[in-house]
């Protein structure tokens, strides 16, 4: 370890075992999924920028969106690691030098996607606002220098002493912790495709949950039940994703109709349960995983009583939208039947393939290890 | 007879661990697998519980095979591993729970008996803690707890007194003889004989992956005179 070129030598380690789960995230139909998404993202803006009302409120709400860009913020990385105090406390020169460096690169970071951000409501700030391209650039300026100020004083903050006797003393124990948070929070993204090593996930009770938990459907038939609801509810993960996807789908929603809004509701519903799938073998590291008398038909059967209510809802949810949006029984109908054919593929025939084939590959990779 | 092993060889990959090992546990009977660190104790067992394939030789337990029937096979294991692991999001209580559904065990009968044992681990009033809040001694207690509540035939002890208290060490070979007493077995690995040597009816002595020695406990000293306490800790 060069202590000289520490911050090359951590982002470079960093992004080689990023680009190794990469490959596993954007390996799959998602990616088709996502294209298309991104494809009737862009068409549906398009739609809102021709048609949005210049008002004082659609001005107003601009503004308010041009804010929330600055709160969408990456933690400030510094590639410190638990062992660096111990062992190059005796030269903390090197590890400032880490630490200011890594704060400049996400400061940089986090400038490019304040500006990638603006540069998306270009079209919509010419609408709204000014037709002149000069204060559009200084606008976009100003956010981005205040971004950047934004991360700097944010790493700052982690790393200095509360106390005015510290001087510039720095916390490198919450420097770690924060970059132990911040890695964290990515690996847990990568591990909803892959199981990542070492990586725990938070857990959080949500006791408001429990009476669902314990009364959900197939419990008492299937031992494994309990387990797979609770997990979902309990690791933020699962939850999460559900969470997003519908909320995203209640966007689409708003600004589609139509087989372009049945669509884009059944690719998000197949997300949602390609994200949720990994759930089925998200204990595989604990030995009780492989010691528990189930077979592999009542771990398909467990996942389907515990994914199908929440699809469910989903479903309702999505289908009162389109029909808030517009009032046709035609399109609710199109919706429910579209939507309950696609989720009932995705769970009786999709999921219980790769859940056998999962098993069977971990079965015969156990007797032959 | 309980478990079988026959002409055991195996280990991780094309790593050869375990040579030729076989040994046979009866009803009612301890087995202590004894050997220093590295000498094979923990492999014998992934290769039982079927964590690892044997490259050669035969395991049953009471007959069955894991290859022919798995399921059955499972149920007759209650394992306390070395390493206490829990699911991060359940409870101590829903892990009793769990257990008790997986193993298709009476509700009413298997809540007493873990009431029961919680009580003897002080772990009573613990039920609504997840593991993040245990120490790693609490831990194996919780482990414990969930072998005990289940009514299988075969235990499989690894390293079970790394940890505990003195008094939990107690309150475990209480709990053993008493289930010895009913029939089950128990394979149970140590590096240190002397605890055991009062409840083992058996022992093998692992040396390199080999079956250094096997016999009655109480023969242990006179069989393995080399493995001196000193040396063994």
């Amino acid at each position: 370890m060069d202590k000289r070129h520490l911050f090359q030598q951590r982002w470079t380690q960093q992004w080689r075992l990023f680009s190794k789960y990469l490959r596993y995230v954007f390996n799959d139909h998602a990616v088709l999924a996502l294209f298309f998404l991104l494809g009737a993202a862009g068409l549906a803006y398009r739609n809102l920028w021709q048609h949005a009302p210049i008002t004082l409120g659609t001005k107003a709400l601009l503004l308010i969106i041009l804010v929330i860009t600055l709160v969408i913020f990456k933690t400030p990385a510094n590639f410190l690691k638990p062992a660096d105090p111990v062992f190059l406390m005796g030269d903390e020169t090197a590890l400032r030098r880490l630490f200011r460096t890594a704060t400049l690169y996400s400061a940089v970071i986090n400038g490019v996607m304040q500006f990638i951000m603006t540069l998306l409501l270009w079209p919509m700030m010419f609408r709204l606002l000014t037709p002149y391209l000069s204060v559009v650039i200084l606008v976009t300026l100003v956010l981005v220098i205040t971004k950047i100020i934004l991360t700097i004083t944010a790493a700052k903050r982690i790393a200095m002493y509360r106390q005015a006797e510290a001087g510039d003393m720095i916390d490198w124990r919450a420097l770690i912790a924060n970059e132990e948070k911040r890695q964290n929070s990515i690996l847990a993204f990568f591990n909803l495709f892959i199981d990542v090593p070492g990586q725990r996930p938070s857990i959080k009770r949500h006791r408001w949950a429990d009476r669902f938990i314990h009364n959900w459907p197939g419990h008492r038939q299937n031992p494994l039940v309990k387990l797979m609801v609770t997990t979902f509810v309990r690791q933020s993960q699962f939850a999460g994703v559900w969470v997003r996807l519908t909320a995203i789908g209640i966007v689409a929603g708003l600004v589609t109709t139509g087989w372009l809004q049945t669509a884009l509701y059944a690719i998000l519903m197949y997300l949602i349960v390609l994200q949720v799938l990994p759930l089925v073998a998200s204990h595989q590291q604990l030995v009780f995983d492989h010691l528990f008398p189930v077979t592999i038909g009542q771990r398909q059967q467990a996942f389907r009583f515990a994914i199908t209510p929440w699809l469910v809802l989903t479903i309702m949810i999505w289908s009162l939208v389109g029909f808030a949006t517009t009032p046709s029984v035609t399109l609710l109908l199109q919706n429910v039947i579209g939507l309950v054919v696609v989720g009932g593929i995705l769970v009786f025939w999709y999921t219980n393939r790769r859940i056998a084939n999962t098993f069977r590959r971990r079965n015969s990779r156990a007797f032959t290890k | 007879m309980t478990l079988s092993v026959k002409n055991l060889s195996g280990g991780y990959g094309q790593l050869a661990v375990l040579h030729d090992i076989s040994f046979d546990i009866q009803a009612g009977e301890l087995l202590a697998l004894v050997g220093l660190n590295g000498s094979g104790k923990s492999t014998t067992i992934n290769h039982i519980i079927g964590l690892l394939a044997p490259k050669q030789g035969q395991i049953t337990l009471n007959g069955v095979t894991l290859q022919a029937d798995p399921v059955n096979y499972k149920s007759q294991i209650a394992y306390i591993p070395e390493q206490p692991v829990l699911y991060d999001e359940l409870t101590l209580r829903e892990h009793l729970a769990l257990t008790i559904d997986v193993y298709g065990l009476n509700e009413e009968t298997a809540w007493q008996r873990a009431t029961s044992l919680l009580h003897t681990f002080r772990l009573d009033n613990k039920l609504d803690w997840f593991p993040t809040h245990f120490s790693k001694g609490m831990r194996q207690k919780v482990m414990i707890v969930m072998a005990f509540i289940t009514d299988a035939p075969f235990f499989i002890i690894d390293e079970p007194f790394l940890g505990l208290d003195v008094i939990a060490v107690n309150d475990l070979l209480t709990l053993i003889d008493a289930r010895k007493a009913t029939g089950t077995s128990f394979l149970l690995t140590t590096h240190v004989l002397t605890t055991i040597e009062n409840h083992a009816d058996q022992f093998i002595y692992l040396r390199d992956g080999q079956v250094a020695a096997q016999g009655a406990a109480q023969d242990f000293a006179t069989l393995v005179p080399d493995m001196q306490p000193n040396e063994v800790n």
